[in-house]
């Protein structure tokens, strides 16, 4: 029986289907602007007898009938272009057949142009160096539709801080989105982040609109991972801490280093050293006990004549040990004496460069330990180490050695106390040599800071008389330094603590080796620039090869020279072929690495560097050459 | 034969397959240096070893002697052979030192022997180097040389450090391979003058020079070179031969990169030939 039922009921919906065609009609798009295109499809189910079809269209104030369409099989197509101004529209077809006068009307189709509408120039900002002042990226959202539009913004990933982050823009309106990327971001690599807004905008994929992809990086600056000597280390000991940038198509300013001290606020470490690429390497003296932090690493450079800055926050942790146990060194002229007070057998090292000696200790108290190293004479850290058997922790102190106008200058520092020194105190070719007083009890270690190479005594003089009177002063100058260069000398005063250029006349008597000149009473001495020595055109003062032979992988060149200039370097081997060249600019006084040499680019034997330094890429006022093995 | 053809064909891709080539001083001669290394396609004698081993093939007995300053004195070199001759063979060897002045970190020495056949217009020779040195445990390779006269012209082709191989005393022991040298040279003999060229078509070398008869006991020699690596290094070199008796002293001095470096890296040679058959 119920087959019978759905048999019939089958067979009647065949007959009525074919008897009468069915109408459906389909507007797209639903939503859109004023002015813009809808397409109107009547689609029937049969098109057998169909006289003609027709779309009846309503609006709020009129009605239209569309005639004439695109018959496409069982398609009839219209294109409608919508009124100008924003309007709700309801549509219907009608089909008219030969054989009645019966028409059918098909469903009742809506579309609307009173729509709340996004417009939005999506943007692609690319940022090829990372700084942690970035620009702030402005987009514009307008609402070019008849009805308020409604919007939040987000982020993916969520670091991108969006402002207004949501909102509401009345019709013809326009609201500025403002865009800043919020992320600490490390140099090398290459992020993206991507501005979305959500609206109420109805149209088809207007919902989700992208505002803009900012891209950072990879930049020109890399920044070599920080190492620290030691993350525990006991009160009145140095940590030492180093780090590299090397960078490309920028100049780096400077760099400063902060950290974070354990009885509050902050000691910090400047560079000044704009360089190709630049090792950077200090101590921390360690003078409380508790928690040391790294806190920031800030770079200054400029790039495309703007100064950028980067900051890094390393967060590294150094733990300050209270302890019975000292270290002392003293510097002298080839030696430096490591002295250590404990109850337990220290164990001693020096890190000379790339080189770690265990040192030899004597005991000459019950609880005094020492050793000797002599030390190279070349500039950089010479850092001694102190470990024992029954604590977990080391003692450190560091001398750092210094060349001064190209010659080994035996000062005994560490960077506790380092005196800043305004940049133009002195003359670019002034050499900085700080003396050391030798007061352990006192940490103020420097006294005073000579731009100067001195030639003679130190003379002061103090007068009572009012007004002030003039001196003649007479100073006995060290011929066998200022021989050839008398014209050269100059007065230099000491005022708080600096000697100043004092701008005196200096008479000079060279048979007497007396140097005279009429000052106010104070303290004065005469003494050479020690530019004086160099020519105009820049100087080699070092060249070196770490290593000579060349077991590792690398080989570093460095050079010293006496003014900024342009290096050039290359590398023959034996059969006089140029196996290798760099060239770069080289920065005054400094130890320059300006070659890292990959061994396995060159078989193992004898080579020779040529290194060669001009005013100008293309010019060569001073040349060095220097052998060196490699010996995979 | 169709084996030993694959054989050799697979030995000589896999000869090829080393990126480096030797790393030596390979011009102890002072009279090559002077004709900008093209000593190839000559018969000199006892200076030929370590350049083109069929060169030895000269008739003559010669005791040969050289010292050179290069880079300003900071590498020198010091090179003595000897060749015998046995009717149409010629043998030879020698001994060079090479070493750097200005730190004492590096020396190596290079033994050779070899000998050559000389027949008509043709001559052919071989020779078996090794080295060893401050660095050096042992190394070893193998130099094949031809030179052929056509009318008055020479040519040359040597196969240069065939199966080289030094082993080195880094820590573990490392044996480098280096990939062989194919030198061609040519020499034109004119009436009034000598032209000499060869190309190094493995190490990018070329030179060319020429040999100037002044008087019978003074010859001027002209040469240029080039170089091709990382970067072109160029040589114009001059020199010459004075011979007296069973003796020959040659001299020559090389502005290497000379628009550059002034004549700061230029090298400079003596040499010393004994000639044995001459004296007796």
């Amino acid at each position: 029986m119920k087959r019978a039922i759905f048999t019939f009921l089958f067979v009647l919906t065949c007959v009525i289907s074919f008897s009468f065609p069915l109408a459906t009609l389909s507007i797209t798009p639903t939503y859109l602007l004023p002015g813009e295109n809808a397409k109107f499809v009547v689609t029937l189910s049969s098109t057998q007898d169909v006289k003609y079809v027709v779309v009846k269209l309503f609006d709020s104030s009129s009605t239209s009938t569309l005639y004439n369409p695109v018959i496409s099989g069982k398609n009839y197509i219209w294109n409608y272009v919508t009124s100008k101004s924003p309007k709700d529209y309801k549509a219907l077809a009608e089909v008219f057949f030969n054989s009645t006068s019966t028409e059918i009307v098909s469903n009742v189709a809506t579309f609307t142009t009173n729509i709340p509408a996004a417009s939005v120039n999506s943007t692609i900002i690319y940022n090829q160096f990372i700084t942690n002042n970035p620009p702030t990226t402005e987009v514009s959202v307008n609402n070019v539709g008849s009805k308020v539009l409604e919007f939040t913004t987000y982020s993916s990933p969520s670091e991108l801080k969006i402002s207004p982050s949501k909102g509401e823009i009345e019709s013809g309106q326009t609201c500025k989105l403002k865009i800043t990327v919020n992320a600490s971001l490390v140099p090398g690599q290459i992020y993206t982040f991507d501005a979305y807004a959500i609206t109420n905008d109805p149209r088809k994929d207007m919902k989700k609109l992208l505002l803009a992809r900012i891209l950072e990086g990879p930049d020109g600056l890399v920044i070599s991972p920080i190492t620290i000597s030691s993350t525990r280390a006991s009160v009145g000991s140095d940590v030492n801490f180093n780090f590299s940038i090397f960078h490309s198509g920028i100049t780096v300013k400077d760099v400063t280093v902060m950290w974070s001290l354990p009885q509050g606020g902050e000691k910090t470490f400047s560079y000044y050293l704009p360089s190709n690429s630049a090792h950077f390497s200090s101590a921390l003296r360690l003078n409380s006990a508790g928690e040391y932090e790294l806190s920031t690493v800030k770079i200054s450079y400029i790039y495309q004549n703007e100064v950028k800055t980067l900051c890094l926050f390393p967060k590294i942790k150094v733990e300050a040990l209270s302890s019975s146990k000292e270290m002392n060194l003293n510097v002298e002229k080839d030696d430096v004496i490591v002295k250590v007070m404990s109850k337990s057998t220290p164990t001693i090292y020096v890190e000379d460069g790339e080189n770690k000696t265990k040192l030899s200790i004597i005991r000459p108290s019950p609880s005094t330990w020492t050793a000797s190293y002599n030390y190279s004479k070349i500039a950089g850290p010479l850092t001694f180490y102190a470990t024992f058997a029954d604590v977990n922790y080391v003692l450190s102190k560091t001398v750092n050695r210094y060349l001064a106008n190209g010659e080994m200058t035996n000062f005994s520092f560490d960077d506790e106390g380092w005196l800043t020194i305004a940049k133009d105190t002195f003359s670019s070719t002034s050499v900085i040599a700080l003396f050391y007083e030798g007061n352990e009890e006192n940490l103020s270690y420097y006294s005073a800071y000579n731009p100067f190479m001195p030639v003679s005594d130190v003379v002061t003089v103090a007068s009572g008389a009012t007004p002030a009177k003039k001196f003649i002063y007479h100073l006995r100058i060290n011929t066998a330094i200022v021989n050839g260069f008398y014209d050269k000398l100059k007065i230099y005063k000491e005022e708080n603590g600096k000697w100043i250029n004092d701008g005196a006349t200096p008479i000079v008597t060279p048979g007497e080796s007396m140097v005279s000149f009429k000052e106010n009473e104070g303290t004065y001495t005469v003494g050479i620039s020690p530019n004086v020595s160099s020519s105009t055109t820049p100087k080699i003062n070092s060249f070196v090869i770490m290593p000579r032979k060349a077991i590792g992988k690398t080989v570093q060149f460095f050079i010293s020279v006496d003014k900024d200039c342009y290096y050039k370097l290359e590398i023959y081997d034996m059969r006089s072929r140029i196996v290798d060249t760099q060239s770069g600019r080289a920065i005054k006084n400094l130890g320059n690495l300006i070659y890292t040499l990959d061994t396995n680019t060159l078989p193992n034997g004898l080579y020779v560097a040529i290194i060669s330094v001009g005013s100008s890429p293309n010019e060569i006022s001073d040349k060095r050459i220097e052998s060196f093995s490699i010996v995979k | 034969m169709k084996k030993i053809v694959i054989l050799s064909f697979i030995l000589l891709i896999g000869v090829f397959s080393f990126s480096y080539t030797l790393n030596e001083f390979n011009e102890p001669s002072t009279f090559s240096r002077a004709i900008g290394g093209a000593i190839y396609p000559l018969y000199e004698g006892a200076q030929c070893i370590t350049y083109n081993p069929a060169g030895m093939a000269n008739g003559k007995d010669e005791a040969f002697f050289s010292h050179t300053e290069h880079f300003l004195g900071v590498i020198r070199n010091e090179f003595l052979s000897m060749t015998f001759k046995v009717k149409r063979f010629s043998f030879g060897a020698s001994i060079q030192y090479t070493y750097p002045t200005d730190e004492e970190l590096y020396n190596q020495y290079k033994l050779t022997f070899g000998g050559a056949y000389k027949f008509q217009n043709y001559s052919l020779g071989a020779e078996l180097n090794a080295w060893n040195g401050s660095d050096i445990r042992e190394g070893h390779s193998l130099d094949i040389g031809t030179i052929l006269k056509f009318n008055n012209v020479n040519f040359s082709l040597t196969a240069k450090n065939l199966f080289a191989s030094i082993t080195w005393n880094s820590s573990p022991l490392e044996v480098e391979r280096y990939s062989p040298e194919f030198v061609m040279g040519a020499a034109y003999f004119g009436s009034k003058f000598t032209a000499s060229s060869y190309l190094n078509l493995s190490s990018k070398e070329f030179g060319i020079g020429t040999i100037f008869p002044v008087t019978d006991f003074l010859q001027a020699l002209a040469g240029y070179k080039m170089t091709l690596s990382k970067s072109f290094s160029k040589e114009l070199s001059f020199g010459m031969r004075i011979s007296y008796y069973d003796f020959i002293l040659d001299l020559s001095y090389v502005f290497k990169d000379a628009f550059k470096y002034g004549d700061s890296i230029s090298p400079f040679y003596i040499s010393l030939t004994y000639d044995f058959t001459k004296g007796v």
